[in-house]
């Protein structure tokens, strides 16, 4: 196998993606005040800094390069093709990453695999701070796109998407959502009154929709009880009254309760026989059942990527292009409930490929399942190639 | 409409503003004799930004009150002095703050136009607030403790629950930025005749500042291995910035540690700007442990100094400890080992 052909045949590929689908990138609002930026395939080298007045010349420019990913800033500026420092800042939208990267999900351990890059130690699920071998950081991680990775993603997003609205009171129109080719979801917020926050009052928002810095005391304390009044209050009572009445014990032991913990809670539900009307909730939580706060907490937040959100000069994925780790291409998602990643993002179809496949966990695209694969000689639907190429697990014949 | 006594205890809004000019009065004429109640006025609302007495004890009528404030921003701006620009934004913010805490939702709401609010009136009762979540975070950026953050607070539909004197406390955040931009936009207009009358009033205040700006010696401890939040706390609290709660805590609390005395405790407090002896020297024992629950408070460790915001300029050292006193022990052992 020649690794440089195995470049160029995914290039081509991209090349015909563009070509055949000459109306699928599309511009993002006030696009000639965005900071444009294009992964390549040579040497993954990133050209940054560029400005376009028009799509039709974004449009000409990705075809002719074919990058393997491409970007636009979250932020305006005044002059998007100067040096940083004199860009001349305007604004940023509020964008949030979801990605299947930072959650936990237990299929994890089936489908990403980790690598030494020192001593060659190897280990499954996500990779540790550092080797436990050598001690060395420098870990090649491989991950995998599955179905449970996906719908885990989604879920947050959805749990973000519900605080954007009733509790930071965006409306739908003023929200975006994006897959992004690979394995999660961003969130674009685009409103006037929040352009101009500064990374710190960003994080503050951050911390809102992730939980963090909660602290139970002052909510539920701090202020007197209004009823209409929303926030982290009413929705941490309605997980905490969840939780405290219904949940089974398999899944109060998966939030890592402890034995003792969880026959105590069961000793109270039937003594209280489900009526928890008596009762303070809050207070029954601080004096008997401590240890379901944190649960309740963590269940409650959206588990996004921190750093992305409060970078105001983030770069984020342009819708219509390809993601160079799939193949699979950046769509907006209209109705996310209904929306099938493994369908929707695929971006070409209708050819085959013969590949030798290494190693493959079994996975869907849009109404095939594939593999698992180990070692063998395929010839399966160029997505499907595709993907497998894209992500180092296989390569075509004759390269 | 805003009377005239409230311009009296606002008289930063552009209301009081427009007073001043509908009342006609010319800088040229300030230097006669029936403007000098307003000038003496002006001079002390200046001169106690380095006391902590409270500006309202010497009040003489509404009109000096609105009169004697631009004319304190006019002499502050030809000196030129941005510490006491500050200390005088905070000191007259502060003097609003415990006026504003008084009144009612509606008129808190009327005041915080202008500083473009987005607020609502609380409907069912009466004495809160809700912000626009934007102006919120503006608003409360400075503030650390845990009860600002966004996600203590209750929130809905974009709007952010205030109670009064909550919403006054932040009110006195953007009066006093807004003071300090006031100040330093002006362009020294002064007339000739003041010059004389400047000249004494700097000199008084450069009196009272000296003994404040010369730093406190602390023999024992090593400068060079302080943590950078730390470090960085040091410098603002000898520079006379004011520093929060949680802030003049951990500073505190570590200096104690390093077996600093009260005296240079005191010292090195002197120049913030609402700096009382009496209080000081009261929190300072209950640091120590020699009053109160009698047990010596520690610094809060780097994970609590991150949650408040106060972990500033980490270095290659923060990354190996988990403690601003671990940074310090093995900045010390290090630079030992350095020397021998």
């Amino acid at each position: 196998m020649n690794k440089a052909k195995v470049v160029e045949y995914v290039k081509d590929r991209f090349r015909e993606y563009y070509l055949k689908n000459p109306g699928s990138v599309t511009a993002p609002s006030e696009m000639e005040k965005r900071e444009f930026g294009f992964l390549l395939f040579v040497e993954k080298q990133m050209i940054r800094h560029k400005g376009f007045k028009s799509i039709e010349d974004l449009r000409s420019f990705i075809g002719e390069v074919v990058p393997s990913d491409v970007y636009y800033s979250s932020a305006y500026y005044m002059n998007p093709e100067e040096d940083m420092d004199r860009k001349g800042w305007l604004g940023a939208d509020l964008v949030f990453d979801i990605d299947a990267d930072h959650l936990n999900t237990p299929c994890k351990s089936v489908h990403d695999k980790w690598t030494c890059g020192n001593c060659g130690a190897m280990g499954v699920g996500t990779p540790p701070e550092r080797c436990f071998k050598c001690g060395a950081t420098s870990l090649r991680e491989e991950s995998w796109i599955c179905e449970l990775c996906l719908n885990q993603a989604k879920e947050e997003t959805n749990k973000l998407l519900e605080m954007l609205t009733d509790d930071l009171g965006f409306s739908g129109r003023e929200i975006q959502i994006y897959f992004t080719g690979h394995r999660g979801y961003h969130v674009h917020v685009r409103n006037e009154r929040i352009r101009t926050l500064r990374g710190d009052e960003r994080k503050e928002i951050v911390d809102y929709v992730a939980g963090i810095g909660l602290n139970p005391t002052l909510l539920f304390h701090g202020s007197p009880v209004i009823d209409e009044l929303g926030g982290w209050r009413p929705r941490l009572e309605r997980e905490l009254t969840r939780l405290l009445l219904y949940a089974e014990e398999e899944e109060l032991k998966r939030y890592g309760l402890k034995e003792r913990n969880v026959r105590e809670l069961q000793d109270f539900r039937r003594k209280i026989k489900g009526d928890l009307l008596k009762h303070s909730t809050i207070r029954l939580v601080e004096s008997r059942f401590k240890s379901i706060l944190e649960v309740a907490v963590a269940g409650c937040s959206a588990h996004i990527d921190t750093v992305v959100t409060t970078d105001v000069h983030r770069l984020v994925r342009l819708t219509g292009t390809l993601n160079g780790k799939t193949g699979l291409k950046v769509v907006e998602v209209k109705e996310i409930d209904r929306f099938d990643p493994l369908r929707e993002a695929i971006s070409l179809s209708g050819g085959e490929e013969t590949v030798y496949i290494a190693d493959s966990p079994k996975f869907r695209l849009g109404d095939m399942e594939y593999g698992p694969y180990n070692q063998e000689l395929k010839t399966l639907p160029v997505e499907a190639a595709l993907l497998l190429i894209c992500k180092g697990k296989a390569y075509p014949t004759g390269v | 409409m805003i009377s005239i006594s409230e311009l009296a205890k606002y008289p930063f809004l552009p209301e009081a503003a427009e007073y001043v000019r509908e009342l006609g009065v010319k800088i040229d004429e300030l230097n006669s004799p029936i403007y000098e109640r307003v000038l003496e006025r002006a001079e002390q609302r200046i001169l106690e930004t380095l006391t902590p007495q409270s500006i309202d004890e010497k009040y003489i009528s509404d009109n000096v009150e609105i009169l004697s404030f631009p004319v304190a921003l006019m002499m502050l701006s030809q000196m030129g002095n941005d510490l006491l620009n500050r200390r005088f934004a905070l000191k007259e913010a502060k003097r609003a703050y415990d006026h504003l805490k008084l009144e009612s939702a509606e008129k808190l709401k009327q005041y915080s136009l202008t500083f473009k609010w987005d607020v609502q009136t609380l409907s069912l009762r009466g004495e809160g607030l809700l912000l626009s979540f934007p102006d919120y975070l503006k608003a409360s950026s400075k503030m650390k403790e845990p009860r600002w953050k966004l996600v203590n607070r209750p929130v809905t539909r974009g709007y952010v629950y205030l109670s009064k004197v909550e919403a006054a406390r932040l009110l006195q955040e953007e009066i006093a930025s807004s003071i300090h931009k006031k100040i330093t936009s002006l362009s020294p207009v002064l007339t000739k005749s003041l010059e004389a009358r400047l000249e004494k009033l700097s000199k008084r205040i450069e009196e009272t500042l000296k003994p404040l700006s010369e730093a406190p010696t602390l023999g024992r401890l090593t400068f060079t291995a302080l943590p950078p939040c730390i470090k960085s706390l040091y410098d603002a609290a000898i520079a006379g910035r004011n520093l929060s709660h949680v802030e003049r805590f951990t500073l505190t609390t570590f200096l104690v540690k390093m077996g600093l005395k009260m005296e240079e405790l005191l010292g090195l407090f002197k120049p913030l700007p609402d700096f009382d002896e009496k209080k000081a020297r009261y929190q300072i024992e209950h640091i120590m442990g020699v009053k109160g629950s009698r047990r010596q408070y520690v610094p809060p460790a780097c994970k609590t100094l991150k949650t408040h915001g106060l972990c500033r300029n980490p270095d290659e050292t923060c990354r190996k400890v988990a403690h601003p006193l671990g940074y310090y022990r093995r900045k010390v052992g290090k630079l030992r080992g350095e020397q021998s």
